[in-house]
């Protein structure tokens, strides 16, 4: 079954259909959802009501070729996601952690070397707030000014959230490596 | 330099995770499955929803309805007893502010209010001296016994003025306790005259639920609905064993006494908390508090006032079941019970003829039990917050206390709660 003909039978309500979407990009998308919640159980609940909703809503979907599928369902679940950090988080409140954030930024060595399991307990691990605007700024490619609109926050909240979250993230990929990789 | 590779940075750490998967939860394709193969439910519980709006509505308007009826009785007696209470005395003749004497009777007359042909069972002394034709509501027997009270108070007006002047300064402690007695014996006879068949009138109390949290305008504004049920007026004197007991009072001697109750609102304010075990069903507890109010008139010429006053404090527990919901709106069914306690207790009595006034507490020391049915529709401020109302039934366990309340004398009793409520849960 092509991504076409997926998306037409799952319109159709076609459980089997339905089934096939879950279990080709259900994975993916809890991934999604455990990089912007954070913890498991959490993330489950959102996948479970963003595959409600983008079975409610697939009609809504128009295919636009290869790949749009998926962009799609992520997009869908992305916001699910952000819909559930809204309700259960307050952005503005996230107390900003100075001590935490060393003055030199080291992006030399990249994240090449890092095992994806790793970085995504990582991006799992930064707090709340940080890791939303991480989020979108990375994964979602959203400017720091769509961010603030996003969240009801401000673009300087957004732009040093994200700032402390990469810091953060750097130094918790220095210190696996020099736990994992002494010889480096 | 540093911008570029940040960007880089960025760019390598998105590619890598671009493709990242993480292990499906157990289970989840199931519950979902289960969930959105249920297309013929969706007119189903739409049907629901339809059924719970209807259910709502004609549960409110039906509590109103009762509420309504014996309000307008109410706001006529209020008036009374304030009027009543505002008269000078007239058997203290030393007291400066005796300008306006009156004779008693005559005064009573002029502040009761006139009676409507419904209120069979809302008849006060007195007002047939405004009615030149006396009473022509209820049964036959009914209506000659309530009229000759009032004959007996008219004919009576000059010896009875006679007779305070020449009373001695304790009598009002003694006819104070005789006529909390006369009270409590014609609270017993009016339960025994229900129990006899005799036709009763449903009572509404309007429960006003809220919390610390929200501002005083949801408790004002259910001032507004401020009722009392108003208990049979007349009572005791119906035969000679009432008689006998009740007519120990000196003041009253040769005249029926009866006693007019009036039950205020009760109005309970207190927090709600919700726990949902899952989608359709929540537990509820809290905390509330609850006051009782009940003014109690007793006496044929010379008149007796008392202001009880309970305070309770309880805890609900009750059983939620959706009826029907989305994300801003609920409607449920809601059953379960409270335990209440009274933590204190004021009983004002006034003594209106001398202008007098004592005060003391009562004890009551029984938990106060209930069970409630009800159903309820919730608009939702947030997904924690919202504001309810909840028109439903109570029933009043006897709590074997000597009190009288509300909830003694109907022990069944329609209600409307409004309030605010914290979910918790999923």
């Amino acid at each position: 079954m092509t991504e076409e003909e997926l998306a037409l039978k799952c319109k159709q309500a076609d459980n089997l259909a339905r089934k096939e979407l879950y279990e080709r990009y259900g994975s993916s998308l809890m991934a999604i959802c455990l990089r912007y919640i954070g913890d498991r159980e959490s993330a489950r609940d959102v996948l479970h009501d963003g595959f409600i909703r983008i079975f409610q809503s697939i009609g809504l979907f128009t295919y636009k070729g290869t790949g749009s599928l998926k962009a799609w369902l992520s997009k869908v679940m992305v916001n699910e996601a952000l819909g559930y950090l809204r309700k259960h988080v307050q952005m503005s409140q996230q107390e900003v952690l100075v001590d935490e954030v060393p003055d030199v930024q080291d992006t030399d060595e990249g994240v090449a070397d890092i095992p994806h399991s790793v970085l995504m307990r990582m991006i799992a691990e930064l707090p709340e707030g940080y890791r939303t605007v991480f989020n979108l700024y990375v994964f979602e490619g959203k400017s720091h000014k769509e961010i603030a609109d996003m969240l009801g926050i401000t673009e300087h909240t957004s732009s040093s959230q994200f700032y402390r979250a990469k810091t953060l993230m750097i130094r918790k990929i220095k210190e696996y490596r020099k736990e994992h990789y002494s010889w480096k | 330099m540093e911008m570029k590779d940040e960007d880089k940075w960025i760019e390598e750490l998105r590619r890598r995770m671009e493709n990242y998967s993480e292990p499906l939860p157990d289970g989840l394709w199931e519950e979902l499955a289960k969930e959105l193969n249920v297309p013929k439910v969706i007119p189903f519980r739409r049907m629901w929803y339809a059924a719970a709006v209807v259910l709502v509505l004609l549960a409110s308007s039906l509590a109103v309805w009762f509420w309504s009826s014996p309000a307008a009785d109410f706001e006529r007696q209020d008036m009374m007893v304030q009027e009543v209470l505002s008269q000078p005395s007239f058997s203290d003749g030393d007291d400066e502010e005796n300008l306006d004497m009156g004779v008693p009777g005559q005064a009573l007359a002029e502040t009761l209010p006139p009676v409507s042909g419904k209120q069979t069972a809302v008849l006060s002394p007195g007002e047939t001296g405004t009615q030149p034709s006396p009473v022509t509501v209820g049964e036959e027997g009914e209506a000659s016994r309530m009229s000759l009270p009032v004959e007996s108070v008219e004919r009576t007006d000059e010896s009875e003025t006679d007779r305070n002047e020449g009373r001695t300064e304790e009598t009002p402690r003694a006819s104070r306790a005789a006529d909390r007695e006369r009270m409590r014996q014609n609270a017993y006879q009016l339960r025994q005259n229900r129990k006899n068949g005799e036709k009763e009138k449903f009572s509404v109390g309007l429960l006003a639920g809220n919390t610390p949290y929200s501002s005083s305008n949801t408790y004002n504004g259910m001032m507004g609905f401020v009722s009392s049920y108003q208990a049979g007026n007349l009572m005791g004197a119906v035969n000679d064993k009432a008689t006998a007991l009740g007519q120990n009072s000196l003041e009253n001697q040769g005249h029926e006494s009866k006693t007019n109750i009036k039950h205020h609102m009760p109005v309970t304010v207190g927090a709600s908390f919700r726990w949902a075990l899952n989608e359709d069903w929540a537990l509820e507890t809290g905390l509330m508090y609850t006051l009782l109010s009940t003014d109690w008139r007793s006496g044929a010429v010379s008149y007796m006032e008392y202001e009880q006053k309970l305070h309770y404090v309880g805890i609900p527990l009750k059983v939620q079941r959706s009826i029907w919901k989305n994300n801003r709106f609920a409607f449920y069914a809601s059953a379960g019970g409270a335990v209440e306690k009274c933590v204190s207790t004021k009983l004002k009595t006034i003594d209106a003829d001398r202008g007098r006034s004592w005060e003391e507490s009562l004890d009551v020391d029984p938990l106060q039990w209930s069970v409630t049915a009800a159903v309820g529709a919730q608009v939702n401020f947030t997904p924690q917050l919202g504001l309810y109302l909840e028109p439903g039934i109570a029933y009043y366990f006897d709590d074997n206390s000597s009190i009288e309340t509300i909830r003694k004398e109907h022990p069944l009793n329609f209600n409307l709660q409004l309030g605010l409520r914290f979910s918790v849960g999923r």
